[in-house]
């Protein structure tokens, strides 16, 4: 392709495939934080429920010890609250599954190909499925390196859209842990016949969980280490800039 | 003099912005510390890899969820720094506001007589208990600032939760500010100042 074809025709459609991915990713990254902050919610309400089923044995009710079977009573209901939110966590989680998929979908989606139909001199943009052809016989769709706005080739923006998706995957590996760890407190383990020991400390995973534990993990899942937002923002910016000095 | 008066009345509205601001910036103030208070309660746990559960099999999770939330106590520590300023502006507005009233009545030609600056004309307040008002008002907001000052240094790296509870209950009930009397203050100045009454 020669640098005439590519300013008038590749540019331009590379520009708006990027603003498109950048766009997409940035309603992801906005439904991503409100399904992370129904999750925290449910999350802390299961976990509040179980420590509270924990107390029940030990728990002093005066007068209504005579009430035969209130402390199951409440225990039942409990555990039930604590299906419901556990139902919500998971919902929450197939809810960041999902934009990141979305994420990754914007991501990879930048790539601009152009194709020259039946031998035809006339150069246009290619179609998802010429995209497909172009891509299979040796196009890498990045425009020989040109810069999409500025400065920036179109290999740098996917990197930084793609760095962006990686901190994400590390994040969503955490928030699957949390969510396997939250299944096995409420529906304990297969060898164990109680989900819980007489000092209130649950068994997830085959392991004991204490309330420090479960203190650790609704921090892990509201602090979201592993997303690094001062590098997220500072990609913004970049993107950002790269678009308003086009 | 009625001039004078409605002078006196339109600082009495000014202070009582002021006092509005500080009671937003207060609430906001609490609020960043409670959620300060959080954090350092949280980091001690956060300190025993023992407390991981399943993440500690994460490579690097322990540090990089300390370093996160020491991240996020900073910046709420910044942030209480900013309602420090608000409140420290809004006192001094008070202050402000209590010596611009004495002023304007010292500089009032031909001088008050001491029968006009304590005289009450029917049940309006005089000039003498307006100012004695606003200086009143302004010194509680002063010593509230000076508690909080002493107070949110305390929200810091090692100190027991127990301490943090009762200083944050402290601040919340703000010693030094009578709600009451403050609007009473307020009130009969800016209505007395400009010949209103009350019912």
């Amino acid at each position: 392709m020669d640098p005439a074809g590519l300013g008038r025709l590749w540019r331009p459609a590379a520009q708006r495939r990027v603003r498109t991915a950048f766009s997409s990713i940035a309603s992801a990254r906005a439904d991503w934080a409100k399904a992370s902050s129904r999750g925290l919610a449910a999350a802390t309400a299961l976990v509040n429920a179980h420590i509270t089923k924990g107390f029940i044995g030990g728990m002093d009710i005066g007068i209504l010890a005579d009430l035969k079977g209130i402390k199951d009573s409440a225990k039942m209901k409990l555990r039930q609250r604590q299906e419901k939110h556990l139902a919500n966590v998971v919902e929450a989680y197939e809810e960041l599954v999902r934009t990141l998929s979305q994420m990754e979908e914007a991501a990879s989606s930048m790539r601009t190909y152009l194709v020259a139909p039946n031998g035809s001199p006339i150069v246009r943009v290619a179609n998802a499925e010429e995209s497909k052809l172009a891509e299979a016989a040796g196009d890498n769709g990045l425009g020989q390196g040109v810069p999409v706005y500025a400065c920036l080739s179109l290999k740098t923006l996917e990197s930084l859209a793609m760095e962006m998706v990686e901190f994400y995957k590390q994040e969503l590996h955490v928030k699957f842990l949390l969510t396997s760890e939250f299944q096995a407190l409420v529906h304990g383990t297969p060898e164990s016949s109680s989900d819980e020991d007489s000092a209130g400390v649950a068994r997830a995973s085959g392991r004991a969980v204490s309330e420090t534990t479960l203190q650790v993990y609704l921090t892990a899942w509201l602090g979201e280490a592993l997303l690094d937002k001062s590098r997220l923002d500072e990609i913004v910016g970049i993107m950002s800039e790269e678009m308003q000095a086009a | 003099m009625e001039r004078l008066r409605q002078k006196v009345a339109g600082l009495h509205t000014c202070a009582e912005e002021y006092t509005e601001q500080w009671q937003q910036q207060h609430v906001r103030l609490l609020a960043l510390l409670g959620n300060a208070q959080a954090i350092l309660g949280r980091l001690p746990v956060l300190a025993n890899r023992a407390s991981y559960g399943v993440l500690a099999e994460v490579e690097g999770y322990t540090e990089r969820l300390q370093a996160q939330q020491v991240g996020a106590l900073e910046g709420l520590l910044s942030k209480c720094h900013d309602a420090m300023a608000s409140l420290r502006a809004c006192a001094q507005g008070l202050s402000r506001c209590a010596r611009d009233a004495q002023r304007q009545v010292a500089s009032q030609r031909p001088q008050l007589t001491v029968q006009q600056l304590v005289g009450h004309s029917g049940c309006e307040a005089s000039l003498q208990s307006c100012i004695d008002g606003l200086r009143q008002v302004a010194q509680m907001y002063e010593d509230e600032y000076r508690l909080i000052e002493a107070a949110v240094p305390r929200f810091s790296y090692g100190a027991a939760p127990g301490e943090l509870a009762a200083t944050a209950a402290l601040l919340g009930d703000q010693p030094s500010v009578q709600h009451a009397t403050i609007s009473e203050i307020l009130e009969k100045g800016r209505l007395t100042s400009t010949g209103e009454r009350r019912s």
